[in-house]
Order: C-alpha cells, then sequence, then structure tokens
C-alpha cells in the first residue's frame, strides 16, 4: 500500500478508536455533542423585573440568594436532559462577582426555559422555570461578547 | 499540495494553534482565579501562576514555529505537542464544557509530527535536501489532514452510534437551535435562529446534511478535487452552525477554508499535482536526489501512532 495513504488510515484509526475506546483527554475525543435524538432542550435565561427574557451573558455584578445551583424546584417543571449551557451561566457568574462599589443593579430571575419537541416536524412547546432571585447590572449587548 | 500551497497550509496550521494555545493557556489561566477550589498540581501550577502561563505560551508557540516555520525541526514539533497539551489539560480542569473547542488544532499537530516522524521512519530527512524536505512536509500534512477527517468522522459516527440513523429525522437540530441561541439581539443574534429552530423540514435537510459531511469526510484525503470540495463543504457546515446557533469552531473552520482554497491554481507556478515533487522538470538541480516512493512499514507507523496515544493518556491521568 501506498505509504502516505497508509498514514492516513492509521491517523484516522488512531483517532477514532482512541476517542471510542477511551473517551475523552486532549487531543482526542469521541465528539459526541449533540448525538442524542432528545425530544426535550433547555436554556437558562434571566428575566427581568419587566418581565422581558434576557440572555445571562448580558448581565455582570451578580450575587445571587444561595448557592448556584441550576434546578428549579421539585414538580414546578418538566424534566429536561443535562445542559452544557448551564456550566458556562455558572462561570460567567462566578467570573463577573458585584464588588463592593457595584452600584445600579437590578433585581432579575434566573430562569430555565425547557423546550419540549415531541413530534419532530410539530410545534415547540416553550416553558419558563423560575430558579433563583438574583441582582446584577445589565450591559449592552454585543456581538463580541464573549460567551464565557 | 504543490510546495506553496504546502507552505501556506503549514503556516495557517502554524498561526492556528499559536493563537489557540494563547487563548487557551490565558482564559484558563484567568477563570481559574474564579474557580471556588484550587486545581491540583501539576496542571495547577499553570492554573494559578501567571509566569509559568506566560512561559509555557511563549515556549509551544516558538516551538510550534520552530517545527511548521522554515527551520521545520521535528524535536521542537514535539515540545509543542507538550506544551499545548499542559494548556489544554489545564484548560479542561478549569472549565467543564467546550474545552473541545481546542481539540482539532492539537489533533492536527499530532497527525503532522506522526506524518514527519513516519517520514523518517522511511527514510525521507528534512534535511536531506529541497526534494526530500517537501517530501517529509508532505507526510507531515497527509497526517494532519487525515486527523482533522477523523474529528468528523467521530463527530458524525457519535450520532448514529448513540441516536441511531434516525437521529437524521428527530428535532436534536432544532432543540440545538433552540437551546444555543440568544433570547434578544438583532438579525444575527435571533431572527436566522428563530427562522430556522421554526423550519422543521429545513432542520431535517440540516441533520441529513450534518451526516453526510461528517461521515464523508474521508473525502479529504481521496484527492485534490474531493478535498477541495469536502472542504468547502465542512466551512459551510461551520459557517452555518454559526449563523443558526451561534456556535463556532474556529480552528477546523479555518484550516478547511485554507484546504479548500486552489492555491496552486492563483498562486504563479503552482501546480496542484501530489507527484509533481517527484518529477525531475519541477527542480531539475534537485534530479540526483529523486527518489522512488518509499514503501509503506505500517508496523513502526502503529507503533509510532500508539506512543503518542500512551503519552497523552498518561500525561491526562496526572
Amino acid at each position: 500500500m501506498n505509504a502516505q495513504r497508509l498514514l492516513a488510515i492509521v491517523c484516522i484509526a488512531t483517532f477514532w478508536l482512541t476517542g471510542r475506546l477511551f473517551g475523552e483527554f486532549y487531543p482526542f475525543s469521541p465528539l459526541g455533542m449533540f448525538n442524542a435524538a432528545d425530544s426535550v432542550a433547555s436554556r437558562l435565561i434571566v428575566i427581568d423585573s419587566s418581565g422581558t427574557a434576557r440572555d445571562v451573558v448580558n448581565y455582570v455584578a451578580w450575587t445571587c440568594e444561595g448557592p448556584l445551583v441550576f434546578k428549579p424546584p421539585p414538580g414546578s417543571c418538566p424534566s429536561y436532559p443535562y445542559a452544557a449551557f448551564d456550566e458556562i451561566v455558572l462561570d460567567h457568574i462566578q467570573s463577573h462577582p458585584a464588588g463592593v462599589e457595584d452600584a445600579q443593579t437590578e433585581p432579575i430571575e434566573l430562569t430555565r426555559r425547557v423546550f419540549a419537541v415531541p413530534d419532530p416536524v410539530g410545534p415547540v412547546r416553550v416553558t419558563d422555570c423560575p430558579i433563583m432571585h438574583c441582582t446584577a447590572r445589565r450591559r449592552e449587548p454585543s456581538l463580541w461578547t464573549p460567551r464565557l | 499540495m504543490d510546495p506553496k500551497a504546502l507552505t501556506i497550509w503549514r503556516s495557517a496550521l502554524l498561526l492556528i494553534t499559536a493563537a489557540e494555545c494563547t487563548i487557551q493557556t490565558s482564559a484558563g489561566y484567568w477563570q481559574a482565579q474564579f474557580r471556588p477550589t484550587p486545581i491540583a498540581p501539576p496542571y495547577g501550577w499553570v492554573a494559578h501562576n501567571l509566569v509559568v502561563t506566560i512561559l509555557l505560551a511563549t515556549m509551544t508557540v516558538i516551538a510550534l514555529w520552530r517545527f511548521l516555520g522554515p527551520r521545520a525541526s521535528l524535536a521542537a514539533g514535539f515540545v509543542a505537542l507538550a506544551g499545548l497539551k499542559i494548556g489544554g489539560e489545564t484548560f479542561e480542569r478549569v472549565f467543564m464544557v467546550h474545552h473541545q473547542d481546542f481539540y482539532q488544532g492539537g489533533a492536527l499537530l499530532i497527525g503532522a509530527l506522526i506524518g514527519e516522524s513516519y517520514a523518517r521512519m522511511l527514510g525521507v530527512r528534512a534535511e536531506g535536501g529541497r526534494l526530500q524536505a517537501l517530501e517529509a512536509r508532505r507526510f507531515g500534512m497527509t497526517g494532519a489532514l487525515a486527523m482533522l477527517a477523523a474529528s468528523y468522522m467521530a463527530a458524525g459516527s457519535s450520532k448514529v452510534l448513540t441516536g441511531g440513523i434516525s437521529w437524521a429525522t428527530s428535532a436534536a437540530l432544532r432543540l440545538m437551535i433552540l437551546s444555543h441561541s440568544d433570547v434578544e439581539g438583532g438579525l444575527l443574534a435571533t431572527a436566522i435562529p428563530n427562522w430556522a429552530a421554526a423550519s422543521p423540514h429545513l432542520c431535517l435537510a440540516l441533520e441529513m446534511g450534518t451526516l453526510v459531511v461528517q461521515l464523508g469526510a474521508f473525502m479529504l484525503i481521496v484527492g485534490p478535487r474531493a478535498r477541495r470540495l469536502w472542504a468547502s463543504l465542512i466551512v459551510a457546515f461551520h459557517l452555518g452552525i454559526y449563523l443558526t446557533s451561534h456556535i463556532l469552531f474556529v480552528t477546523p473552520m479555518l484550516f478547511a477554508a485554507v484546504v479548500a482554497f486552489p492555491w496552486a491554481r492563483v498562486l504563479p507556478g503552482g501546480d496542484d499535482n501530489l507527484d509533481d515533487l517527484h518529477d525531475p522538470l519541477h527542480d531539475p538541480g534537485e534530479v540526483p536526489q529523486r527518489r522512488a516512493r518509499p514503501a509503506a512499514r505500517g508496523r513502526d507507523l502503529v507503533i509510532l501512532a500508539g506512543a503518542v496515544v500512551l503519552a497523552m493518556r498518561i500525561a491526562h491521568g496526572w
């Protein structure tokens, strides 16, 4: 067999088999994101005092009641699978805490928005599940607002 | 993959991995400050120490330059891989998700290293004259391209093995769009994702397209025309994902764009023919060094690839 063809086959097999057999470790991975054929997903959002839905990353100087556990009270929300975005929200809130001199914060409600699509070509059912009260300061959304 | 295109591919890989290394290492250091519990050594030494972070990023970028730049030092390539590995493991311990964003750059570098090491095993040495140097680099870029193809094939096969072939007719894409797109903003932020999520048949078509592009990524190593076609499809695939759900995999998209572009037709004197390097008319001054195609040594190649995987796995356990 041609040496370069063999090289290509061995490289492909190495990446693929390592990811499948051993899971994730830099830089190998089965790259299993979005691989489940789920019918439910969710996203953490902010509901401001006027009842408008906002993006979490557009708020800074966070103070929240209680620990940052993003689970709605039992029985108040449809079940939903793991959402990787929760970790991004956790990183964002932890890395943008309120400082002593932070003013102009407003009361907001951290909310889980659950999307259910029982029929792949049918309508989307949206349910908002309040999680916790926080205060934070709004910053203007930007195309380049970091997602961390 | 003519000599000029080869240089552009290597330069692109250098710029991409250098930028990736800098972003990954500095983001790991920055976010680690806010972790409620400290990161354990040895990766904690990087995550909690600015000087170590800067030294690691600097050393890695210099090593990348020495490997992918004109010097083409294979030893420097392995130093660069070690630097990327330390940065990657540190990042993974700080960030719970999205650490895979940087995996493909590391995989491309491993492919280039395995390719050039394999070339040496076959007696093709980078310091053995211009033709041999080009041949060694061609092996490196073949390895990198194969790793890029493998990453898409892994993603596609994960979907089929987990969700079944019915993944292509599920609501997976609609839900991905809905759960990843912003709830406020202008046309780019909300209108396009909302329109896509409200178009189930479009999403079903995109799901089938996703499987075709990912599972068919082996086309990247079939030949020049197939490579350009599939690299263009990969760029379109990533642009589509970004427009609909704001998920952007920069590294593979940029590298695919570089691979998709017909450099040989644009650059003067270029010729997109792999066998051109063996043509004495291509560089008459090098005729005495013309070589026959090296024979494959499959067992050595498998051992080499296995050793790299083992080293990466051991370092993961630290």
